[in-house]
């Protein structure tokens, strides 16, 4: 019995949490994943050839002969690099450096923004940017902003229109935690969008990468993932100590309740028939008229069957074997459960008392109540 | 109506019971193991080398202490960035980075392009002994080579939608770390040992999608989180009687 008790108690501590999972883990499955994935208004910047940019027209200091910055002198600045990528940050042709921070594995690596054509240093990570720098953050963020999201009909162009300036607030600089995005851990631009899903558009600071477009679907997945992870310290993992606990707990509470079904298949008390045949049972006792013959199939519960007939036996355990208030006296052959040997005293177990909810109809063909057992 | 409601916990539970054991056994191994190491973060040295350029005379100054060995087999760069793009005026997403011991230009043209930044030369794919050099040197601990295969076409489930071809090389090892090499540049395109396996089964026995195991709004889900919600709340109303609606209480565990 001492599985009950076990139950009983894991139950006390994890059922809100329970709840919770069910309840999140239901609701996640209702969330449009592509919405919280900011797929309405993300769009990533096709990868475009950059050869066009040695014949440019719209930059008089960059003639066809004029080069990127070379290979050779970027690695003479910048020593330490293991990754050169060649790309577009908006409107810029940029170098992305991967320096290594140290010989150590554990050593993070970062990541250096150069102008590839001016060779200078855009470094996006400072809270007081250069007017040029400040435009490039805008510039990138209204560049993943899908045009029709705004609802507007203006064009794409390299500059902000006036239509997306008003709608897009002054970014502003954050460093983790940040509550939009719980697993980042470098400082990122923010910039809000007037829209009507509130979209927050992020970029990181030290590559100028777009990290997402976080709208309130996106806030709604990250709340029930939140729940469902108990992530109460908000660290966007769920390796924490509390679900461990949690986990171990809910384990325990399914294997003892699994265990308590087992038992009752192999105690006979509960049995998975196609046809349950019915059978009849004779019930005589002091507080009724006469005796009463009652039908009911042969697997269900005396307990189950005396009920569904109006004889209100007593229980208030509602027939978990925990109470020992639903007596009645049948054969003394018939078997004792665990619970009938800890609900009732030797001597009544001699006399063929037993607890009406261990045991079932087919069983018994005549018993005994006590008034006492009557209510 | 406590008998009918152990009634119902009894017969919900019949129903969703196993699943219940099967939530709470794959959430559990799903939060005890370190996700980072599931997606093997610590099979792989992430260190990469600093570039060179082949006239660069300080190349020993930076190169010589972390990472002696190979050094002195590892080449220089003496192709610029300018000669690619003249050459490939195509080219999308240029990347210097290395290939093993050979520091590389890989860039999108027809497909993936792959230009030794050394020699010059193209790339056309990678052999058998490379992709096995280039595994070896990237993975930490056992290096004991099981078996190595080229997939061309009906690719592991695990690596699904990843584009193909692809060398698949697997090592020895209580583990069983499975390196996933990109057969046109290069690259370590994923990684899979044991326990991500694992995590991958218990996944879908946790999302009761047995086909996809993506699908987390599926029918057999919801109707057993629905049913499993039913039968918590049925458990928590027999809790609440044995809590505090017992005149028994103290005789009643």
């Amino acid at each position: 019995m001492m599985f009950k008790r076990v139950h009983k108690w894991l139950s006390i501590v994890v059922f809100i949490q329970l709840f919770i999972w069910l309840g999140s883990g239901f609701l996640l499955g209702k969330v449009d994943m592509s919405k919280a994935a900011g797929r309405d208004t993300l769009v990533r910047s096709n990868p475009t050839s950059v050869a066009s940019f040695y014949e440019s027209p719209d930059d008089n200091s960059v003639s066809v002969n004029k080069p990127f910055i070379s290979v050779k002198s970027l690695l003479e600045r910048y020593p330490m690099t293991s990754e050169i990528e060649l790309s577009r940050l908006s409107n810029k042709v940029i170098y992305m450096l991967k320096i290594n921070a140290g010989q150590h594995d554990y050593q993070a690596s970062q990541y250096k923004i150069v102008n590839a054509i001016s060779g200078e240093l855009i470094d996006l990570s400072t809270e007081e940017l250069t007017p040029t720098d400040k435009k490039l953050i805008y510039q990138i963020a209204s560049f993943s902003y899908k045009e029709s999201a705004f609802g507007s009909s203006h064009t794409q162009h390299p500059n902000l229109s006036a239509d997306q300036t008003e709608k897009m607030s002054v970014a502003s600089l954050l460093y983790p935690p940040i509550e939009d995005l719980p697993r980042e851990r470098n400082a990122v631009w923010q910039i809000n969008v007037d829209d009507v899903s509130q979209t927050s558009i992020y970029i990181r600071a030290q590559t100028g990468d777009v990290i997402a477009h976080v709208n309130n679907e996106t806030r709604w997945r990250d709340l029930l993932l939140m729940l469902h992870f108990m992530d109460y310290a908000e660290e966007g993992s769920f390796n924490n100590w509390f679900i461990k606990i949690f986990a171990v707990m809910t384990l325990l509470l399914s294997g003892t309740g699994a265990w308590g079904l087992y038992r009752l298949f192999s105690d006979g008390r509960i049995k998975i028939t196609w046809f349950d045949r019915n059978k009849m049972l004779l019930v005589h006792s002091d507080k009724l008229p006469k005796a009463v013959t009652l039908s009911a199939s042969a697997n269900s519960s005396i307990l189950d069957a005396l009920s569904a007939s109006n004889i209100d036996i007593k229980s208030i355990c509602g027939g978990g074997g925990l109470c020992g208030t639903c007596k009645f006296k049948g054969e003394p052959e018939l078997l004792i459960t665990d619970a009938d040997r800890e609900r009732l005293t030797p001597d009544e177990l001699a006399l063929g008392y037993r607890l009406a909810c261990q045991h079932v109809i087919k069983e018994v063909s005549n018993i005994e109540l006590n008034k006492n057992s009557l209510s | 109506m406590v008998t009918a409601v152990r009634r119902y916990h009894r017969w919900l539970m019949l129903f969703v019971g196993l699943q219940f054991l099967i939530w709470s056994f794959s959430g559990l191994y799903m939060v005890l193991m370190d996700i980072h190491s599931i997606h093997g973060e610590d099979l792989l040295s992430a260190k990469q080398p600093v570039l060179v350029y082949a006239d660069d005379t300080r190349q020993n100054e930076h190169n010589s202490s972390g990472q002696k060995a190979s050094q002195e087999t590892r080449r220089s760069i003496s192709v610029d960035i300018n000669e690619v793009v003249l050459l490939y005026p195509d080219a999308k997403n240029i990347t210097l980075g290395w290939l093993g011991i050979t520091p590389v230009y890989r860039f999108t043209d027809n497909g993936q392009m792959m230009l030794d930044a050394s020699t010059g030369k193209l790339i056309d794919s990678i052999s058998e002994s490379l992709a096995l050099e280039l595994a070896i040197g990237s993975l930490k601990g056992s290096k004991e080579v099981k078996q190595i295969e080229l997939i061309t076409k009906n690719p592991p489930s695990e690596i699904a939608f990843r584009p193909l071809p692809l060398w698949r090389i697997d090592f020895f090892g209580v583990n069983s770390p499975t390196l996933y090499v990109s057969s046109t540049n290069g690259e370590i395109v994923t990684v899979r040992q044991n326990t991500w396996r694992i995590f991958d089964l218990l996944w879908r026995l946790h999302i009761m999608d047995y086909y996809e195991g993506e699908d987390i709004n599926n029918l057999l889900l919801n109707i057993f989180s629905v049913s499993g919600f039913l039968a918590a709340l049925s458990g928590l109303v027999l809790l609440w009687f044995r809590l505090f609606k017992n005149e028994l209480k103290g005789s009643i565990p």
